[in-house]
């Protein structure tokens, strides 16, 4: 049998999104059976610049060095989906987009001349087309899993978009904005979590990105409500998907009322 | 070695390893000349971008500074505000969290023996090859670290990023039912872990003396894991809050990553120095298992650090998980 050849990248990341392959105990011994792991640097497969069928991008574009991989990664696969929320909306470090990023380098680095580091922290799809996009800090086993069998099989992705609060109502969860003030992200977040943290009986931080149809607005103004200020509100939006424009955009519409 | 050979060394991309590093290495006449592990992962920033987060938001932060280990990051970050608002949360609390905290060891352990170590002793490019020649041993390993990652997510909802930890506590406490459940796994597991350390020490390792200063956490009544005094084998004993007066972080240029000195040399943290400072402390049965092998600790040999790291995994399948 012809294995499909897959690659997996790392870029400016944690590395917690590789680890919904290595963590998969024995099922990890049941992959290569599916699929032919030419490059996979934390597993062990190293060759780079191999032609791949599909390849499994992970973390953020945050240096010179970055752009010319990323090019030649997307030059050599028919198929690249960015996995998590470094790859998909730049990640955490993307904060950095909104600062002044030389000043923070000055401020932690004693020598930030021996730096290779560009201003902004930018997902893959601001430099090479992305064909498909997996969200989530970080994204589980069954996400990965289902979009490499989705491509074995020739069918096309079902994206998720619809919010949290689906997939917590369907969970019979206790919504913990409505009973417990908090300010919970559910209602814009993207679901495929399995709403973790409403079932541990806290606030849902919008680690999984923007569902469809974002309303900032009312959300924030709800916040507001339970006596969060413009700033607090703002922070909500800005967090783990900051660059991610419908997130970005609620909360400059809170952070620009200071 | 030939005391005549000019080698040149270079990985630009070092395999099974976390993170992201590169290996340079001269020798000129059999001398080594240059030596560098370029860590060329590009700065995050998080020193400045937690700035003027409330606590809370700062834990879920500092997880992700490693996916391996957000455990640890997160102990450390709800400790620094506990003391800082002079809470303490109380025996029971601190008891989870350091049950949690060894959720994160025995994966992280079971993970690197497994994928990141063993296939280098053993003439494997990667735990797949290696499973095929040793299936029963690879099984055991991946079956420990799923142990380990669910031991997490009873207390963190998954175990990459866990969601639990707060100041003053967790946001939930698990249910009776799912603490019996994995109360009898580890026990169930305790017999792997003797085997996996009998079988650590059985591999054919260099017996690479070197000298070099061990620093760890070292806690009266327990293996120090969650919390400690800061000690050395050189007689260093200090509270984290001195850590300043001792140790200082250089930035070099060929490394993202700062070196850290002891007051101004180089010293070893990690699965070897821990054990080298505080095998008193480990649980009789725990003891036991390692004087079976026939090696001792401390022991200045770094090849050491794998059975180190399968003795800590034995270590804490024994921890007790309890009800407030």
């Amino acid at each position: 049998m012809n294995r499909p050849k897959i690659a997996v990248h790392k870029f400016s990341s944690c590395d917690g999104c590789q680890l919904a392959l290595l963590n998969l105990g024995e099922t990890l011994l049941e992959l290569p059976k599916l699929v032919d792991i030419v490059h996979f640097a934390e597993a062990g497969p190293m060759d780079e610049t191999a032609h791949v069928d599909v390849a499994l991008v992970e973390g953020s574009i945050n240096t010179e060095h970055d752009l010319a991989r990323i090019r030649r990664i997307r030059d050599n696969s028919d198929y690249l989906i960015s996995i998590g929320a470094c790859a998909t909306s730049g990640g955490l470090q993307a904060l950095r987009n909104m600062a002044d990023a030389r000043a923070w380098e000055a401020a932690i680095y004693a020598r930030p001349e021996y730096l290779d580091s560009l201003d902004t922290a930018t997902p893959i799809s601001a430099h090479v087309r992305v064909d498909l996009a997996l969200w989530g800090c970080p994204v589980n086993s069954s996400q990965v899993l289902a979009a490499l069998r989705d491509r074995l099989f020739g069918v096309a992705p079902r994206e998720e978009r619809r919010p949290l609060c689906m997939e917590c109502k369907r969970l019979g969860r206790v919504c913990t904005l409505v009973t417990r003030q908090t300010a919970c992200m559910g209602p814009v977040t993207r679901a495929g979590c399995g709403a973790l943290c409403p079932r541990m009986g806290r606030d849902c931080y919008a680690c999984y990105g923007p569902a469809e149809q974002v309303n900032g607005e009312s959300l924030g103004r709800r916040f507001e409500g339970f006596g969060l200020l413009p700033v607090d509100v703002a922070r909500r939006f800005q967090f783990i998907n900051s660059a991610a424009p419908a997130f970005r955009e609620a909360g400059e519409r809170f952070g620009d009322g200071q | 070695m030939s005391g005549h050979r000019d080698i040149r060394i270079e990985v630009p991309v070092l395999a099974r390893v976390e993170g992201e590093g590169a290996l340079e290495l001269d020798i000129e006449q059999g001398r080594i000349s240059r030596l560098q592990l370029r860590i060329f992962e590009p700065p995050r920033f998080f020193e400045k971008f937690v700035e003027g987060h409330p606590p809370d938001e700062v834990i879920d932060m500092v997880a992700r500074i490693c996916g391996i280990c957000p455990v640890a990051y997160q102990m450390t970050a709800v400790q620094a505000f506990e003391r800082l608002f002079a809470v303490d949360p109380g025996p029971w609390v601190r008891a989870m969290r350091r049950v949690m905290y060894c959720g994160e060891w025995l994966q992280s352990h079971a993970l690197h023996i497994h994928l990141l170590a063993a296939p280098d002793f053993l003439g494997f490019n990667n735990v797949l090859e290696m499973a095929e020649h040793y299936p029963d041993e690879v099984r055991r390993g991946l079956g420990l670290q799923t142990l380990g990652n669910d031991l997490i997510a009873l207390f963190g909802a998954r175990s990459v990023h866990p969601v639990g930890v707060r100041v003053g506590g967790f946001h939930h406490a698990p249910s009776t039912a799912e603490v019996d459940a994995i109360r009898g796994r580890l026990d169930a597991a305790l017999p792997q872990a003797e085997a996996l350390i009998g079988w650590c020490a059985s591999l054919d390792l260099l017996d690479d003396r070197q000298a070099f200063v061990s620093v760890a956490l070292r806690h009266p009544d327990e293996y120090a894991i969650y919390a400690g005094r800061l000690v050395s084998d050189q007689g260093l004993d200090i509270d984290s809050s001195e850590w300043d007066d001792r140790f200082r972080e250089i930035h070099r240029p060929h490394s993202t990553a700062l070196h850290a000195e002891l007051d101004g040399g180089p010293y070893l943290v990690g699965p070897l120095a821990r054990l080298n400072l505080n095998r008193e402390r480990l649980p009789s049965a725990t003891a036991r298992a390692l004087a079976a092998t026939g090696i001792g600790f401390p022991s200045d040999n770094m090849f050491h650090s794998m059975l180190a790291r399968a003795v800590e995994l034995h270590m804490v399948l024994l921890t007790r998980i309890f009800h407030k």
